[in-house]
């Protein structure tokens, strides 16, 4: 520690004050100087760990009712663009790392940023914190902070009395019911060795999959849009590739809020009880069923989770599970009913935010299945197929504005098929930052179809996801979908290129300045 | 083929059904007043409706006043257009005479067909 640049000294302190744009600036002059990137990372995680804890995702408000409180993006930031740069290389691979850090600094201490009393985009944009009132020395909510962030959970030792599956059962239950400081405790105390690892990840990938609500429909507060699930395989991803031994503020960071209320097992426990009614077999399912579906079955499932009820989704997946059809079979039809549903049903940007989350979503369950071998597996096929369709449902009660109404791409397919292949994903890239879903989906719809390659494709919507700033939701989407095109096991699966398009060209976005953009340029003009 | 005729007979008396169910919605609405019809389109609103798929249907109800009453259209979107934008916008655009110009270009009727295609939801 004591060999290191001052920068770094610097970076911690303009984290601590929300003064983002400065932190930006230090981030990638100390990458400039090559200090190793994963060190900077980890030193911008460790000092935010102690700062992104909520008391609870549910606040009280004067009249005694409650509102929902945003969880910590932070991480999910740092996940996508570790991810992205890894892919992308070269120069390009310090975009999103600039992102991450141009976010995290305005992500700290939520629940004070909800009651304008610390700046961040959620006071600055979303509580509109400028405009109401506040106490005097508070503001301006954009930073830098005039007062240090709160701590709101308190780091704590290791437990480490018990046998290892003992404690996994404790920090499992404590998880579910809200015993923070314990479940922390006994997860520190089994990460700590290697050996136990493995099951540890697969126990805190389970507790964050099962928390999620039955529905959104007239919820309000009492819903978590997945967001544990994604924060606990952030967690998972980030210390595997950047080691365990020293990963002890990614604990921090995630792991407490697990156990944070408002927890929703409802849905877990329809699907605990669907399935063992219908499969003893349950357990050992993910290796028994080995078919694939037909075109015709995966158009019946995506039309049942598009339009049906969710208790038609349910039964239906029990029927495909009886089929005998593959996990990967049902998880990709899954996938493709969200696909259909962003490329050709909704319109209003804002209508695509929540569905996105559901995306995100079904992405960590098939990690989970794709990576580990868990006996409660098959509940989560349930728990995806109930997401998505529930996110269209709940989008379904509000009316179809005319003014929102996208232009067919077909008008535009002429124009596209008019760009040379080598200019079209030039074009694309402009397309997407107009926030042009016309154009974007002629211009991929005439690149799907002249050529088979795809990783250029693939890697420009990336790209151009990365240039949105404040808003890890648009590279969070965009790895999800790269993920998901190398796995997926239809002949369909240039529908998750077309709906990552459809996204990053429509989905609502908390800025369109490109004032991060404008920093990597400036930094890495000549790396 | 029995059963073939049987399935192709039920959807001729859904079709039938569907289409009494279609005139009968008409000329409900035809009688009703004003201030009725603003009661039916603020049954959609999210905290009103029964469920979203009541709700989703307002497309198709709008679909319907266009036309039926198009000549009530500026009368109801003036309720509409007076409201909290935050609320009642869309509603407000699907009233409008442009939501009524694009509604009448994309009506079609095939020919041989008893009335323009509907579509369900």
């Amino acid at each position: 520690m004591t060999d290191r640049p001052a920068g770094y000294g610097a970076l911690s302190e303009q984290i601590l004050a929300a003064d983002y744009r400065n932190a930006a600036s230090t981030f990638c002059g100390l990458v400039r100087e090559e200090q190793p990137v994963r060190d900077l990372v980890m030193h911008s995680i460790d000092a935010a760990a102690p700062f992104v804890q909520s008391p609870s995702h549910l606040m009280q408000k004067p009249d005694g009712t409650v509102r929902g409180v945003n969880y910590d993006h932070t991480i999910l930031g740092w996940r996508s663009s570790l991810k992205i740069a890894r892919r992308m290389g070269g120069r390009a691979a310090y975009l999103p790392l600039t992102q991450a850090i141009w976010y995290a600094p305005q992500g700290l201490s939520v629940w004070d940023q909800l009651l304008c009393d610390f700046p961040g985009h959620y006071a600055r944009d979303q509580e509109q914190c400028d405009s109401r009132e506040h106490p005097p020395e508070a503001g301006p909510f954009d930073g830098p902070a005039w007062t240090p962030p709160r701590v709101y959970f308190e780091d704590t030792e290791p437990v480490t009395d018990g046998t290892p599956e003992d404690r996994i059962q404790r920090m499992t239950l404590a998880f579910m019911e809200g015993r923070r400081e314990e479940s922390y405790g006994l997860f520190l105390g089994l990460a700590d060795k290697p050996e136990h690892r493995q099951a540890v990840k697969d126990a805190v990938l389970f507790a964050g999959i099962i928390d999620l609500q039955d529905t959104l429909v007239d919820r309000a507060a009492y819903q978590n849009i997945g967001h544990k699930a994604l924060r606990a395989r952030a967690m998972c991803d980030i210390a595997d590739d950047f080691g365990w031994d020293n990963a002890h503020s990614l604990f921090y960071t995630v792991i407490p809020d697990l156990g944070t209320a408002p927890r929703l097992h409802a849905l877990w426990s329809t699907a605990t009880n669907l399935v063992n009614m219908q499969f003893p077999n349950s357990a050992t399912l993910k290796h028994e069923n080995t078919a694939p579906m037909t075109e015709r079955q995966i158009d019946e499932t995506i039309d049942i989770i598009l339009w049906g009820l969710q208790g038609e989704v349910l039964a239906h997946i029990s029927q495909r599970l009886r089929e005998g059809k593959s996990f990967a079979a049902i998880t990709d039809a899954t996938l493709l009913a969200y696909c259909k549903y962003v490329v050709d049903v909704v319109e209003h940007p804002n209508a695509l935010f929540t569905p996105g989350h559901a995306w995100d979503y079904c992405n960590v369950v098939n990690s989970w299945i794709r990576n580990y071998d868990n006996p409660h597996q098959v509940k989560s096929l349930y728990f995806q197929a109930a997401f998505v369709n529930d996110v269209i449902r709940a989008n379904r009660q509000f009316p179809q504005d005319p003014a929102m109404a996208i232009e067919p791409p077909g008008h535009y397919r002429e124009w596209a098929d008019g760009h040379a292949l080598d200019m079209l994903l030039v074009a694309l890239d402009q397309a997407i930052l107009a926030q042009d879903p016309s154009r974007t989906i002629a211009l991929v719809d005439s690149y799907l179809q002249r050529t088979g390659e795809r990783q250029q494709l693939l890697s420009t919507l990336v790209f151009s996801a990365c240039r949105f700033q404040n808003d890890p939701h648009v590279q969070r989407h965009a790895i999800t979908a790269l993920e998901e095109y190398e796995h997926h096991t239809t002949s369909r699966r240039d529908e998750i290129i077309r709906a990552a398009a459809r996204y990053a060209s429509r989905c609502i976005k908390r800025s369109l300045e490109m004032k991060a953009f404008d920093l990597y340029q400036r930094s890495f003009e000549d790396a | 083929m029995d059963r073939l005729i049987a399935a192709w007979r039920l959807r001729n008396a859904c079709a039938m059904a569907l289409e009494q169910a279609i005139d009968a919605v008409e000329s409900a609405v035809c009688e009703a007043s004003d201030q009725e019809l603003v009661a039916l389109i603020e049954s959609f609103a999210p905290a009103r409706s029964s469920s979203p798929e009541y709700a989703a249907t307002l497309d198709r109800l709008v679909e319907l006043l266009w036309d039926t009453v198009p000549g009530r259209m500026p009368s109801l979107h003036a309720v509409f257009a007076e409201r909290n934008p935050r609320q009642w916008g869309a509603i407000a655009n699907m009233l409008a005479p442009a939501a009524g110009t694009r509604r009448e270009q994309q009506r079609f009727q095939p020919p041989g067909a008893r009335r323009p295609a509907v579509v369900l939801r």
